[in-house]
């Protein structure tokens, strides 16, 4: 459904977005993973045909979006970052604006109306001006006209920035509905958005595809930059390296307990994507040193980021040594 | 993929039946006025002006046929987005402080002409709304396309399948529409003035021809200066000076004009002011309307180029 081949956007000295390619099958859902800046927006702008690539091509649903720009506005519907929509109509009026805009006709476009209001719960606020709404509502306007002439892709942009958890976890619901019927591309900057509702996830840093994958591999992944902590009482130094002696540890650091000062808290740092916390809490055991507390700690995004951009680069330097 | 004809949503497709086909549209476009005039034209026969009534009549029918057919050569998109564009003029205070002091000013001006013993003919009030018009056009488009820039509504309209032409010319459309509303209660004027004289209305509707093109120009100028910026101030301030530049200076400048050198003094009669009072004297020159005509459509042509030069980036 979505097909993008080495597509690269340059602005001025800055390459926004660096030779990137995915296929994304009809009826899938797939989650566009990077940090503010990563290109995320670029790369979707460009599908849009929003923007011209500098250089690569990309279809949607068949349909070049260079040469065959008008095919693929009609093809896709898109909800741009920050939901951007005229404030001063009303949101019934400005639903039968962007439904004349694409030319429905008049039956059909009340008929597609009704039922996006429906959809994106939208009835009680028909006849309310737009600038009067709430971020969550304006939200829901904008993904009302991405639906409303029922195209096959979706191309939503950080579609639940600013919404609080109640309304995150509808408009995830809603998503997650969609897929099957429409091709989805959403982009986020938040871990488990794409971790609740993609069944595909590209991860994308400083323009280029980091790693891709199904959640479950950006799980797997994630919890090799994960470390076990570990809070027991006994001899800080002993502590450290009988964890540290363990066979899946890499690293081991003594932090201080929060509240008591008889206890020491050891962050282990695992190898390869080893859990470290059934052997650790058997080795605390049988230490006598009593065990307060052992839990996983993920990692941020950031440090999630960080270890796939190197991982990414040693892959690169192996390559070119190779 | 080879793919030319069908797109894959058969509910994406554009409906090409949509409603009346354009014999029907044309005849709801253009019955209504078409019995409106024909309503006048029996009056007229009546009424002792019979020449007054059938003249005002017949301009208003070609005022209307020429706003419908260029609505429609306009295609649809273009005539959505102007009907959008001339309804959101309702819901901003700007407009409504522009047509209140617009119709003020007017209202100042137009007592000059109602003196005893002045020709009938509305010069002073017609040409004096030129002067207006370089300050209040500018505030009417500086929201045109800086507003779209500056909310980020550009991206989901150019993301809609619509061309920059059909954006450009709906812009256009929908401010020469707001600016016909601005302009239609000054006709009131002549009705009044036809209750104490004879009226000249040759003269008064080549006036009235005259300022709808000078304000059709001034529009695509303030559209260009709107595009360029994503500052609604900018954009006022920048197509105040350009009108300034091409209304203002030129009238200045002839009235020492005896002083200049042949080039400047030709130059000098392009000013949009100079080249506006042959209408306001009753004087119908087709240069001077293709002059209007065609400088309207390059700034039109501009703003297109400007929105298009997004791509190029």
């Amino acid at each position: 459904m979505i097909s993008v081949n080495q597509l690269t956007k340059v602005f001025g000295l800055t390459k926004a977005v660096d030779r990137v390619s995915f296929e994304v099958d009809k009826g899938q859902i797939i989650g566009f993973l990077g940090p503010n800046g990563a290109g995320k927006s670029t790369t979707l702008r460009m599908l849009t045909s929003y923007l011209p690539p500098t250089s690569g091509t990309a279809t949607i649903a068949g349909y070049d979006i260079f040469h065959q720009a008008d095919e693929v506005r009609q093809s896709l519907g898109y909800l741009p970052e920050n939901v951007p929509l005229y404030m001063e109509m009303k949101v019934e009026e400005y639903l039968d604006f962007r439904g004349q805009l694409r030319r429905m006709e008049r039956a059909h476009r009340r008929q597609r109306i009704d039922y996006v209001m429906e959809r994106c719960w939208l009835n009680s606020v028909r006849r309310r001006t737009i600038g009067h709404l709430s971020k969550g509502f304006r939200q829901r306007v904008g993904l009302a006209d991405a639906l409303l002439h029922n195209p096959p892709v979706l191309i939503l942009d950080e579609p639940t920035v600013g919404l609080d958890p109640n309304q995150i976890r509808e408009t995830r619901k809603l998503i997650r509905e969609l897929g099957g019927q429409h091709t989805v591309m959403l982009s986020t900057h938040i871990l488990p958005e794409v971790e609740a509702t993609c069944d595909r996830v590209i991860v994308i840093a400083n323009g280029r595809i980091v790693a891709q994958g199904s959640p479950q591999d950006l799980l797997r992944s994630r919890r090799m930059a994960a470390r076990v902590l570990v809070e027991c009482r006994g001899p800080a130094r002993e502590v450290e390296s009988v964890l540290g002696r363990l066979s899946g540890v890499a690293q081991v650091e003594l932090l201080p307990s929060s509240d008591d000062k008889n206890y020491v808290v050891a962050a282990l740092k695992a190898r390869d994507g080893y859990d470290l916390r059934e052997e650790a809490a058997r080795t605390v055991i049988q230490h006598g040193w009593p065990l307060r507390q052992i839990m996983l700690e993920h990692a941020t995004l950031e440090e999630f980021f960080v270890q796939v951009t190197a991982q990414q680069a040693t892959a690169e330097e192996a390559g070119q040594a190779a | 993929m080879t793919t030319t004809t069908t797109p894959t949503s058969d509910t994406a497709r554009p409906s090409s039946g949509d409603g009346p086909g354009l014999a029907g549209k044309l005849l709801r476009l253009l019955g209504i006025p078409l019995l409106v005039t024909m309503l006048l034209l029996v009056l007229a026969g009546e009424a002792p002006n019979a020449r007054f009534v059938g003249f005002l009549a017949t301009v208003f029918f070609f005022t209307l046929v020429v706003v419908g057919v260029l609505m429609l050569a306009a295609g649809q998109r273009a005539g959505v987005l102007a009907r959008r564009e001339l309804g959101s003029y309702f819901y901003s205070p700007i407009a409504y402080v522009a047509l209140a002091l617009f119709l003020m000013a007017s209202g100042f001006l137009f007592q000059d002409d109602f003196e005893p013993g002045r020709p009938a003919a509305l010069r002073t009030l017609l040409d004096w709304m030129v002067w207006l018009l370089v300050f209040i056009v500018p505030v009417l488009c500086m929201g045109l396309l800086a507003q779209e820039w500056s909310t980020g509504t550009i991206e989901t309209l150019m993301t809609a399948p619509v061309r920059e032409t059909d954006v450009v010319l709906g812009k256009f459309l929908g401010a020469l529409g707001f600016f016909a509303v601005l302009i239609a209660p000054t006709v009131l004027y002549v009705l009044l003035l036809r209750l104490y004289a004879r009226p000249d209305v040759g003269q008064i509707v080549s006036g009235y021809i005259g300022i709808l093109l000078v304000g059709a120009l001034f529009i695509a100028v303030g559209l260009f200066c709107s595009s360029l910026t994503r500052s609604q101030v900018v954009a006022a301030v920048s197509s105040i000076a350009v009108l300034f530049i091409i209304t203002i200076a030129p009238w200045w400048a002839s009235r020492s004009a005896s002083t200049l050198g042949a080039f400047w003094r030709r130059l000098i009669d392009q000013g949009v002011y100079n080249r506006y009072t042959d209408f306001s004297r009753g004087v119908l020159d087709t240069g001077n309307v293709v002059f209007f005509v065609a400088f309207t459509a390059v700034f039109l042509f501009f703003t297109t180029k400007v929105l298009e030069s997004r791509r190029w980036k």
